[in-house]
């Protein structure tokens, strides 16, 4: 299945917008993994600092404690005040882990050693104020206190350093994924370019072609109009051959029929009373009779003339060396009694209507005879050769010639170049041969020169 | 030589031409049987007995037939002859001046035996009608005439 240019341009239009879709979808999914990352860092950041804030108030636990001892001033015992707000530390930092059971567990044990630590240190202050320095003292020095601490400081570490180590490898995946999704984008990008200037390349052609379809459509308008002015003219041409018909009808019939009658009795005459004519009128009747005939002839030429613009064409392939032989052969007579020589070169074979290239090849065959009758040697040369798109047959003679300022009249109906006492003939013959190539969509031309013989030659269209 | 002469028709509607056929049937001593229609109606009277041919009494050996003429042409007279069975073998001769390819194709078509073109030269035409003449008139036997 062919497919049109147009086509390729919704099918490219489609893939482009479906790979457009899909740089869209890498770019959100991109995004969406840079911001998931972010956020696993302010998570990060939240349990540090959470961690971290517990730390600074176990601290102030300790100096708090520790300053109450020393001074027995309850105004050390200050921030005592911030026990709860610790453990609201604890209550946070245990919701941004929930979902890390390792970090829950690590969070109860704080919890759990808060307590403790707490404990301990109101039983310091509270021994302090109603035992003394000493028996504090004596408590402290248990360093179970220090040992809580001890533990929540550890705890608080192992619980950043999980943090620490999750985020890092969050980022490292991110990272992994961010960087993968950035390579496939920028894939698409380019393929998306080069498909897009496919789309635009194809788009141009397309214009380009349709344009071209555009002028093709206007030609075939104006060749449809020329043909259908061409069907009128030859509706006309019909109507004028048909009218030509009937002319020629007639002027067979009816030109010929008085020029009948005054030969007819004319001869009658000089056959059944010539011993009553003198010499002079005798020849008055012969000239009569003479030129009856003559003017039969004349019609008969003009009648052979008009038939051949009106028959159809019957074209077929012509074998032009078997047409020239078998015409030269119909000379036999009087090529027998004269020196000639006839050569004859390559013939191509032609396309044609077999009777009327015969029609031309015997005119122009005679012609030749009898323009070269007159040499002690005749050379007539016939030949053709195959050009572009057209054959052209040439036939050359070394006879009369003639004078070439009259060739344009060569062709045309009664007209000679030479008196009919030099070489009789009516004028017809060439006329005819033009005819019958003009009808074939050819061309006749002439060369000669006075003297000198003349060469014919004749175009058929190869197709 | 001569054993029977047998009737000539000539349909023809112009008197000179008439004369000149006959003429040239005179030279060979065959005018005296001939018989001439001046047009095509004229024919078919002379065929069929009526008019001023009423009192025929035969059948032409040959008709001489030209084509161009007044009312009914020669080929029309020549598809009445060759449409009835009583006439349908009389050798018809086609003499006309067109040297029109229709006319000589139409005329075969229709069973004409022979077409001839009058010349213009008194001699080939008396030579031509001479050869007719005898080849019709003489030479060739009439097929066997129902109506006899």
């Amino acid at each position: 299945m062919k497919i049109s240019i147009l086509q390729k341009l919704i099918i490219f239009s489609f893939i482009i917008l479906a790979g457009n879709l899909f740089i869209g979808y890498t770019v959100y999914k991109s995004n969406q993994k840079l911001l998931n990352s972010q956020q696993w860092v302010q998570h990060t950041e939240q349990v540090i600092s959470q961690s971290g804030n517990i730390l600074l108030l176990v601290k102030d636990f300790e100096i708090a404690s520790k300053g109450f001892v020393i001074t027995n001033d309850s105004s050390f015992l200050e921030p005592f005040k911030q026990v709860k707000i610790t453990f609201a530390y604890i209550g946070q930092l245990r919701q941004l882990t929930r979902d890390n059971p390792l970090q829950q567990q690590r969070i109860d044990s704080l919890n759990f050693y808060l307590h403790k630590y707490l404990d301990f240190t109101s039983q310091t202050v509270e021994l302090r104020s109603k035992q003394g320095l000493a028996s504090a003292i004596t408590h402290i020095s248990t360093k179970k206190g220090k040992q809580y601490a001890g533990r929540i400081y550890q705890i608080t570490n192992t619980i950043q350093q999980e943090e620490f180590y999750l985020l890092k490898q969050r980022k490292q995946t991110n990272g992994r994924s961010v960087a993968a999704l950035n390579w496939v984008t920028m894939g698409m990008y380019i393929l998306m370019a080069v498909l897009t200037m496919f789309l635009l390349l194809a788009a141009v052609i397309f214009l380009f072609q349709h344009k071209q379809k555009e002028k093709k459509a206007a030609e075939l308008i104006v060749i449809n109009k020329e043909l259908n002015f061409q069907y009128h003219e030859n509706e006309k041409q019909d109507a004028a051959n048909k009218e030509l018909e009937a002319f020629s009808y007639s002027v067979s019939h009816d030109l010929r029929a008085p020029l009948r009658h005054i030969g007819g009795f004319v001869d009658l005459l000089i056959k059944n009373n010539s011993t009553q004519l003198n010499e002079t009128g005798l020849r008055y009747l012969n000239i009569i009779s003479e030129s009856s005939q003559e003017m039969g002839n004349l019609i008969d030429a003009l009648l052979t003339f008009s038939r051949l613009s009106r028959t159809e064409l019957n074209r077929t392939t012509v074998n032009s060396k078997g047409l020239i032989t078998h015409v030269l052969n119909t000379f036999s007579d009087e090529l027998a009694g004269r020196n000639i020589e006839i050569n004859i070169s390559e013939l191509p074979d032609t396309r044609g209507d077999e009777s009327l290239i015969n029609q031309v090849w015997v005119n122009l065959i005679s012609n030749a005879l009898k323009y070269s009758r007159n040499k002690e040697k005749a050379v007539i040369d016939i030949g053709g050769k195959i050009e572009d798109n057209e054959t052209i047959f040439h036939i050359r003679d070394n006879g009369a010639g003639f004078d070439m300022k009259y060739a344009d009249k060569l062709f045309g109906v009664f007209q000679r170049l030479h008196k009919a006492r030099d070489f009789e003939g009516i004028g017809i013959g060439l006329a005819n041969v033009n005819r019958i190539i003009v009808r074939h969509g050819g061309k006749c031309w002439a060369e000669g020169e006075v003297g000198n013989g003349a060469a014919f030659f004749f175009s058929i269209p190869n197709n | 030589m001569i054993a029977e002469v047998k009737r000539i028709l000539i349909v023809d509607d112009s008197p000179k031409d008439v004369e000149l056929t006959i003429a040239a049937l005179g030279e060979n001593n065959l005018a005296n049987e001939v018989i001439v229609a001046e047009d095509g109606e004229e024919a078919l009277d002379y065929l069929y007995k009526r008019g001023k041919f009423a009192n025929n009494d035969g059948f032409p050996a040959v008709i001489l037939l030209d084509i161009k003429m007044p009312k009914m042409n020669g080929i029309e007279v020549l598809k009445h002859i060759r449409s009835d069975p009583q006439f349908k073998l009389i050798p018809v001769i086609m003499v006309t001046s067109s040297r029109e390819e229709k006319d000589l194709v139409e005329s075969y078509k229709l069973g004409a035996n022979s077409y001839v073109v009058k010349p213009v030269d008194i001699v080939q035409f008396i030579d031509a009608i001479k050869v007719l003449g005898q080849y019709w008139a003489i030479i060739n036997q009439t097929p066997p005439h129902p109506g006899k």
